[in-house]
């Protein structure tokens, strides 16, 4: 299957797609001829699934929201994209901001939210910018704002840059955030669908989600089901990074092999005499495949989750052997214990346990007892925190101990890292 | 995953659950915590207090439920019985997961309980010795070294030993209102701190310190003074204002040496305000331990011996609004209830706080004097009426730093012999014919009426200093005394 470019159709430019090119959001035009539950219905049916990481459907998650409270409701796209590995929203943000918009509008028609917040990180000025600018045009066009399309639908989108913290896109977190606190994540329940931002019923949804409905909308969702699989319809954005020839960004039907993004797609290895040694597909915290395993799945949700990893939020790593895995993996676990908020005592003394045992061993310092109580105190991070972060590392730590073992022990029989050794000898 | 689970209240009040294999009918609401305590489960917390709103954040009170995804591992204190829930507190997994928790706290840990003051009523050791391991895997040159600061002069903030279970936060945001603390950093290097130049400076902020599971928070005033295994624990009530806290005295060697909020429904609930904690300071200043006769220290048998022959004509009583009830009405029978009013401390600020009030009247038993001596008791014009032509005065007075005023000095110093059962020296000793010494609220039993019009019992912790007695002793001795001579 080659790239399907829906969403990145006018992605391929220097300047962003302004209401000039854009047109006049003909699908929520199209969206004012139906009712909400009908928008609601044709997303449920479309199955547009979150693309933020945990692939929940998004036409079911706006079916949670109460219809008749006497709160206002809020929207929430999140933005943050801080997963290392991926940057597919940064694309779409920059080069066809009105994608979003649209998509945005689309949802709080069908939810009945008069305001909805663009929560976006923080290293992300330029699309914050362009964002904007859109919406100072499109509201000079009456298709946001007051009485939009004179259908007596009222939305105001406000841009809110986060100022760094991994942890602010976690849904809760970034609630709390945009309240103007601390970036912890909540205790659930109450999900943010009942009880969200300012304490109200909330809508979250990542950039690409929300797109996805415009053009749900726009084609219908027998149109948007007819690629992807039966249970992950659509297209999805990867961002593929790491040691292939063509890294970037790519819009294909979700069930395309790994191997056609990688060797058709990405051109294949970046370096001939080099194989691909490790694919992590869905961003730093999903558990990273050896090219055995990898090259046989398709990328949808179910088939990379039975092989014990996640989709996530399509940040595919291709390493090859030029580098050390285990430095690849004490530079994640610095990251995570970096990155944790402290709430939780797994996660926030467990995180920087994880990395001082894998600089450890990554300095030749480790011993095989180490690898046994690494592996014990990753998996004992594993479900005992409000959010997942704690998970999202002691995952990848407990699997690259599976899969990659023989490294953690060559670390260890030759007292430092094989692969600075030789380049140290070269 | 739908938004409607998790909270499961069904119609009727009360749910059925199965509790380690036990069926158990709860009050709906009840998390799954307070019916595993209530059943005599010790599942360990950190961050749960039944003072304050939230927890769910020290991930200590796991325990095991059964659910349509299989058995799975929860945070008990916020997790609400719902009609029947399958819980297992201490199940093969519970055990290990909990365990697990623990493991992480000691990872950064100082362990320097030998020179921390908490050491023996911590949580984390306590919680150590029941659920943890002997042996630490965590390597001891990694840990993550964090700094001792000041918040305030009250209370010192030692950041390693913190775990992080945000009581403090809590208390400070909901109780006190006054949010002087907050989380700075991230991950493991996260420390409590205060705001540059604002530090915690509220009438309740020592209640952090009793609510804090470890020795992060210490009590500058009480740091180093007694180790909490030599100490005994005696509950009684803060004399220090009209509110009447209850309280548990630690004492030591004899000596009272903290004050601790004790709960109490009616009367403050969990807590108690540092006024009143800080009255454990004025137990051995300035106090009366001898008897004086004139002026003259004697020994007690002489003065009491005086006492008796100057109180066996016609007399009246002065009282004070430290006394308890029972002391009054003695001294309401020696009298033939022949008061002339009674002496109360002056009224101090009254301080509001969200969620506890401390009253502006600081004296523990005015509602009972008024009860025994009437409305005017405490009116100082009536009483200076009422001491005119009076020859002899029976004076119990038990307020700390007594400051009686000018006008009822001069009023008293017309009184030709006055007997003064007095616990701290004030201006009347001086111009008392014979003084005994008599107890504090802490010294003696009794009770004291609130400004609700609530009944609560002083208890003796400690004797009194020297030679002094309790007053209503002294009141019994008088009266048999005085019986003898035929003067009751």
């Amino acid at each position: 299957m080659p790239e399907v470019r829906w969403l990145m159709e006018h992605c391929d430019r220097e300047d962003p797609r302004y209401l000039n090119e854009y047109g006049d959001y003909d699908a929520l035009r199209k969206t004012f001829d139906k009712d909400s539950a009908a928008v609601i219905e044709d997303m449920k049916s479309a199955g547009v699934r979150g693309r933020g990481g945990a692939g929940f459907p998004a036409g079911l998650k706006w079916s949670f929201v109460p219809q008749n409270v006497d709160k206002p409701k809020y929207l929430c796209c999140n933005a943050d994209e801080s997963e290392p590995g991926t940057f597919k929203d940064r694309v779409l943000m920059e080069k066809d901001p009105h994608i979003l918009l649209e998509g945005i509008a689309i949802c709080c028609y069908a939810v009945g939210i008069g305001t909805a917040y663009i929560y976006i990180r923080g290293e992300y000025p330029i699309a914050a910018r362009i964002l904007d600018k859109a919406i100072a045009e499109a509201k000079e066009k009456n298709l946001l704002g007051k009485n939009i399309m004179d259908k007596g639908f009222d939305l105001e989108i406000y841009v809110h840059r986060g100022a760094g913290a991994y942890i602010c896109g976690e849904e809760t977190g970034l609630l709390e955030s945009l309240e103007g606190k601390r970036g912890h994540p909540r205790i659930k329940p109450p999900f943010p669908a009942l009880i969200g931002l300012f304490g109200c019923p909330t809508v979250i949804n990542n950039v690409e989600t929300l797109a996805a409905a415009t053009l749900v909308m726009r084609h219908g969702p027998e149109r948007y089901k007819s690629v992807g699989t039966e249970k992950s319809p659509g297209t999805k954005m990867f961002s593929v990074s790491g040691h292939v020839k063509k890294p970037g960004v790519y819009e294909i039907p979700l069930g395309t092999p790994v191997k056609e993004l990688i060797y058709d797609i990405c051109g294949g290895p970046l370096r001939d005499d080099s194989p691909i040694q490790c694919v992590i597909p869905g961003g730093s915290s999903a558990p990273p495949l050896t090219p055995e395993v990898a090259m046989e799945l398709t990328l949808d949700y179910e088939a990379i989750g039975a092989a014990g990893s996640m989709l996530g939020s399509g940040g595919m790593i291709v390493i090859d052997e030029t580098v050390c895995l285990l430095d690849v993996l004490y530079n994640m676990t610095r990251f995570y214990a970096d990155e944790s908020c402290g709430q939780c005592t797994p996660c926030r003394e467990g995180t920087s346990w994880l990395e001082t045992m894998v600089h450890r061993i990554e300095h030749g310092e480790g011993t095989l007892e180490d690898l046994d109580l690494l592996d014990e105190a990753a998996t004992n991070m594993c479900g005992t925190t409000i959010c997942v972060l704690s998970d999202s590392i002691a995952m990848p730590v407990r699997v690259f101990l599976k899969n990659f073992r023989h490294i953690f022990e060559s670390h260890i029989e030759a007292k430092g890292c094989p692969h600075k050794m030789e380049m140290v000898s070269a | 995953m739908s938004p409607q689970n998790g909270n499961g209240f069904g119609m009727s009040d009360k749910v059925k659950i199965t509790l380690n294999g036990e069926e158990v009918e709860v009050d709906k609401g009840t998390t799954l915590l307070k019916a595993s305590l209530d059943k005599g489960n010790d599942v360990p917390t950190f961050c749960y207090h039944d003072g304050l709103d939230k927890s769910g954040y020290c991930r200590m009170c796991l325990v095991e439920i059964d659910t349509p995804r299989g058995k799975r591992l929860i945070t008990s204190c916020n997790t609400p019985c719902a009609e029947g829930t399958v819980c297992d507190s201490h199940s093969d997994a519970a055990l290990v997961g909990r365990k697990a928790v623990l493991e992480f706290y000691l990872v950064n840990h100082p362990i320097d309980c030998p020179e921390c003051d908490k050491a023996g009523e911590c949580t984390l050791q306590n919680n150590s010795y029941d659920h943890g391991q002997a042996k630490s895997r965590a390597n001891l040159e990694d840990k993550i070294v964090k700094p001792r600061k000041d918040f305030g002069d009250k209370i010192r903030f030692y950041s390693q030993r913190c775990v992080a279970c945000r009581r403090c936060t809590q208390f400070l945001d909901d109780v006190s209102g006054t949010s002087e603390l907050a989380f700075t950093q991230r991950g493991a290097h996260q420390e409590l701190d205060v705001f540059p130049g604002k530090p915690i400076h509220n009438s309740l902020a020592k209640n952090i310190v009793d609510i804090c599971p470890v020795g992060a928070l210490i009590d500058k005033d009480f740091q180093y003074t007694a180790r909490p295994w030599l100490m005994s624990s005696s509950d009684s009530v803060c004399a220090g204002c009209s509110k009447g806290c209850a309280i548990t005295v630690d004492h030591k060697d004899e000596k009272a040496l903290r004050f601790k909020a004790r709960f109490d429904k009616e009367v403050n609930g969990h807590w108690i305000c540092d006024h009143g904690r800080d009255t454990v300071k004025t137990l051995e200043i300035n106090r009366h331990s001898n008897a004086l006769v004139d002026g003259e220290i004697v020994k007690v048998m002489v003065a009491k011996e005086k006492a008796v022959s100057l109180l066996a004509k016609e007399f009246k009583a002065l009282v004070s609004a430290f006394n308890t009830q029972e002391e009054i009405e003695l001294t309401g029978e020696l009298t033939d209830k022949k008061f002339v009013g009674a002496l109360a401390r002056a009224d101090g600020d009254k301080e509001e706080f969200p969620e506890f009030t401390i009253p502006a009247d600081k004296n523990p038993n005015r509602a009972g004097v008024i009860q025994h001596v009437g409305d005017k008791a405490f009116d100082e014009a009536a009483t200076i009426k009422n001491l005119e032509g009076v020859t002899t005065l029976l004076i119990i007075n038990a307020i700390p730093e007594y400051q009686v005023s000018s006008t009822l000095l001069e009023a008293l110093k017309k009184v030709q012999n006055i007997v003064l059962l007095e616990a701290w020296k004030s201006d009347i000793s001086d111009i008392a014919t014979v003084v005994l010494p008599s107890a504090a609220a802490t010294e003696k039993d009794g009770t004291f009426i609130n400004d609700a019009g609530i009944e609560r019992n002083v208890n003796f912790c400690v004797p009194t200093p020297g030679y002094a007695e309790m007053d209503f002793d002294i009141l019994k001795f008088l009266n048999k005394a005085l019986s003898r001579v035929g003067a009751v």
